[in-house]
């Protein structure tokens, strides 16, 4: 009950430490006018909004970290499993891994390999 | 009691000032950024201080409001060499041949410690686009894209992507006259995919170079001029025409060095560039600039004279011919590229040239009126090269190093105002 206690009071503190922040925020009267929430672009003004579709240029090398890295993820414990399994963890793994290559096989074709 | 105290600790440190270059503020803010008490900082929100630096066209008022509004409170404006805004009230300025730096040093103490008010905003509080309310649930634009002015205009954007045919949203902003990457005065739009450049017009030219009469290249207009005081005078502006790209590049302490040295050549020091280039090659200024960035053909080089014409191997150069230099030994300097990087060799290349010829000419002097090599090439009509025309394709990184690889005087004759992008 008393560490029940002592989570809510300590709960309590930090709600009115925010609370209070804010409050104290309030009172300042430099709050953050509209022309500071625009993107400085010396004096410029950009005609559309900034949230938009951008392009992740290093989707490429994403995806074939991600092929690779959660190929050695699974057969690390596979490995250890592997004796006792013997041929059923072999053939899961070459479905996951076949499955996993169409990934590298996609980056392969997108040119991801070509080094620039 | 200790927030005052607090105040004035951090009233001891350097100034953080934001400048905003009007006509001819250019060099003297170059000197002032050297003094150890400021801090030149890239963006009004990093800054305490907006430092007006020469005349602000009309069309730059607006502008030059924005950018004092996007300063973070505590803050406050110096009028350096410049008429301040009639509704500004009491103004703090400082007369343009004196430093403002003790101003903003006071300034600065003050602004921390409450003896000065922190300034209220030029602009209207509200948003550039009014979006409140409109559309069907007050999402802030019409139909399923969101629309204007916040949502997304089309489906898809009008271009295709330059790089690797992947269109995504295009991104139009205009940048300037107040942005420290590019010159003075020089507002673009720019149409970005990601950081690659679509399109790119000019809506406001940059600032011309000013003519100032005591400087030695129009000096000797009048009177004879010595050769050595030319010299010098053209390493300067190389010297400050690198630092300008070695800015681009971050590399902010050498580029302090370069207007360091520029600001000892002018007042009549002797100096070796060897180090400052070995400095520079180590610290990867050469390196980082993308080979063949920025080409100019012949034809281009031609049309602009100067060295930008001799980095691109065109060896044309009044100093051959001219009688002043004929016991010194002067041959012309070039550079095959024509590119960015040819253009930044070429600077420091004639400027330890110039320096070796400073130290040779003695008291030889250019007659009154005589013609002279200028370091910024020829200064005459708006060239049919343009440079909005080198943008397209290039990354933002890239196009800032491209604009800032040509002297101001180039750049205001390959920017006039927008007529080919209608």
């Amino acid at each position: 009950m008393i560490e029940l206690l002592g989570l809510a009071a300590i709960g309590v503190i930090a709600v009115a430490a925010g609370l209070a922040l804010q409050w104290l925020a309030r009172a300042d009267d430099h709050r953050v006018s509209e022309p500071q929430k625009v993107p400085f672009l010396g004096g410029g003004s950009p005609q559309v909004h900034a949230w938009q579709r951008y392009h992740v240029r290093y989707y490429s090398m994403t995806l074939l970290f991600i092929a690779f890295e959660m190929e050695m993820m699974f057969m690390y414990p596979w490995a250890v499993v592997y004796v006792a399994e013997g041929i059923k963890a072999l053939v899961e793994m070459g479905m996951f891994l076949t499955i996993l290559s169409i990934g590298i096989l996609y980056g392969w074709r997108e040119g991801i390999f070509r080094w620039q | 009691m200790a927030m005052s105290l607090l105040g004035r600790f951090a009233a001891r440190a350097p100034v953080p000032v934001f400048p905003a270059v009007g006509r001819d503020g250019e060099v003297r803010l170059d000197v002032l950024s050297l003094a150890p008490a400021l801090r030149v900082v890239d963006s009004p929100r990093h800054a305490s201080i907006l430092l007006v630096s020469g005349d602000i066209r009309t069309a730059d008022r607006d502008s030059l409001a924005r950018v004092h509004d996007q300063l973070a409170h505590p803050r406050a404006t110096l009028w350096w060499g410049t008429q301040p805004r009639a509704d500004t009230g009491a103004a703090l300025t400082v007369a343009a041949a004196e430093s403002p730096e003790t101003a903003l040093r006071d300034l600065y103490r003050r602004l921390l410690t409450g003896g000065h008010t922190s300034e209220t905003h030029w602009l209207a509080d509200e948003p550039p686009n009014p979006w409140r309310g409109r559309g069907d649930h007050g999402q802030g634009g019409e139909g399923m894209m969101g629309g204007v002015p916040y949502g997304r205009m089309m489906p898809m954007p009008p271009t295709p992507d330059l790089r690797d045919g992947l269109a995504l949203d295009v991104y139009t902003a205009q940048f300037g006259p107040f942005l420290p990457q590019l010159p003075p005065g020089l507002v673009l739009e720019i149409t970005l995919q990601g950081d690659v450049i679509q399109s790119a017009a000019v809506v406001r030219p940059p600032f011309l170079p000013g003519r100032d009469a005591s400087a030695p290249f129009d000096r000797v207009l009048h009177e004879a001029t010595p050769v050595a005081a030319i010299e010098r005078a053209r390493a300067a502006h190389h010297l400050r025409c690198v630092a300008r790209l070695l800015g681009i590049l971050q590399l902010a302490p050498q580029a302090a060095r370069c207007r360091r040295t520029a600001l000892k050549i002018e007042r009549g020091g002797s100096i070796d560039l060897a180090p400052l280039r070995k400095t520079l090659r180590r610290a990867g200024a050469f390196a980082a600039i993308p080979a063949g960035l920025g080409p100019i053909d012949a034809a281009w080089a031609a049309e602009l004279g100067g060295p930008a014409a001799r980095a691109a191997d065109q060896a044309r150069d009044r100093r051959e011919t001219a009688p002043a230099y004929r016991n010194l030994d002067f041959r012309t300097l070039c550079q095959s590229g024509g590119d960015v990087r040819a253009r930044f060799t070429q600077w420091l290349d004639e400027a330890e040239q110039a320096l070796a010829l400073a130290r040779a000419a003695g008291d030889a002097a250019i007659e009154k009126g005589a013609p002279v090599e200028t370091p910024w090439g020829h200064r005459a009509p708006p060239s049919v090269y343009r440079l909005t025309d080198m943008l397209p394709g290039l990354e933002w990184g890239e196009a800032l190093l491209t604009i800032a690889s040509f002297d101001a005087a180039a750049v205001c004759r390959m920017a006039p105002l927008g007529i080919e992008n209608p």
